[in-house]
């Protein structure tokens, strides 16, 4: 909100002196295709008397730029969540180790998820008698750099109860 | 440099058009000019009394085929409140 005190001179020579309320009302406008026309409208408060300005910014945007590979393991509570949003809200990780420990609990109606990068190496899981299926290939945005690439996504059975996960990243097979 | 064409209305039609180079700053605002209304102000552009209009403006931008895609374009309009006296 922007405030100001306007003074008008009478003709008897006193000033009135009124308050004066302006707003800066935005929009943004993102063109991703050449000769693209885009609509869009921006809603005026009701006391708003008139327009005193415009201002018309380019703001060019920054291509994602692919980051370290990450990993993302968790439980959830449907065996179908595969969406970039569910894996991201799961624990994560970048690949500073071939070797990797985790301790996790998953009752009856939870699923453990894992998840990483296609370009990443195969996987194996050791000594917890948990069974992880590759369920999907899809594709994850990274919350932090925007960039998306293909996920390799396993599920486990449902409620495998408390585990110990050992994971080692090998040779792709 | 063209970028594209922005074109505002409201009820009464056109009131502002422009390429977003012309008159402003290219590379963003600043704290302190977006506490100035004076330097939202452009050359083209005129008062628009809204008083018993449909409360919206409406937009159109336009790409002119000149710029990387995608890019942003990004909109402010100042409202002015009916003044209260003192």
């Amino acid at each position: 909100m922007i405030r100001e005190i306007q003074t008008t001179e009478r003709l008897n020579g006193e000033d009135e002196k009124y308050f004066v309320r302006r707003k800066i009302l935005p929009a943004e406008i993102i063109i991703e295709q050449m000769g693209r026309v885009k609509t869009f409208r921006i809603r005026l408060p009701k006391s708003v008397r008139r327009v005193t300005g415009a201002m018309v910014v380019l703001d060019t945007m920054v291509q994602p730029v692919q980051g370290a590979p990450k990993w993302y393991l968790g439980k959830g509570h449907a065996s179908g969540l595969l969406n970039s949003g569910f894996i991201t809200s799961l624990d994560s990780g970048a690949f500073e180790d071939s070797l990797f420990q985790f301790h996790l609990t998953a009752e009856k109606g939870q699923w453990i998820y894992y998840a990483q990068p296609v370009r990443m190496n195969f996987f194996q899981v050791f000594d917890t008698g948990l069974k992880l299926i590759k369920t999907a290939t899809i594709p994850v945005t990274d919350l932090e750099t925007g960039f998306t690439e293909d996920y390799d996504v396993w599920v486990s059975d449902e409620g495998p109860g408390t585990v110990d996960i050992t994971l080692e990243i090998g040779e792709n097979k | 440099m063209k970028t594209c064409e922005v074109k505002l209305y409201n009820a009464r039609g056109l009131f502002y058009a422009c390429q977003p180079t012309e008159g402003i700053i290219k590379d963003g605002i600043t704290p302190k000019e977006r506490t100035l209304g004076e330097h939202l102000e452009t050359p083209r552009f005129t008062l628009l009394e809204v008083d018993n209009d449909t409360g919206y403006i409406l937009g159109i931008v336009k790409d002119l085929r000149t710029e990387p895609l995608p890019y942003k374009i990004r909109v402010w309009v100042l409202a002015e409140y009916e003044p209260e006296k003192l």
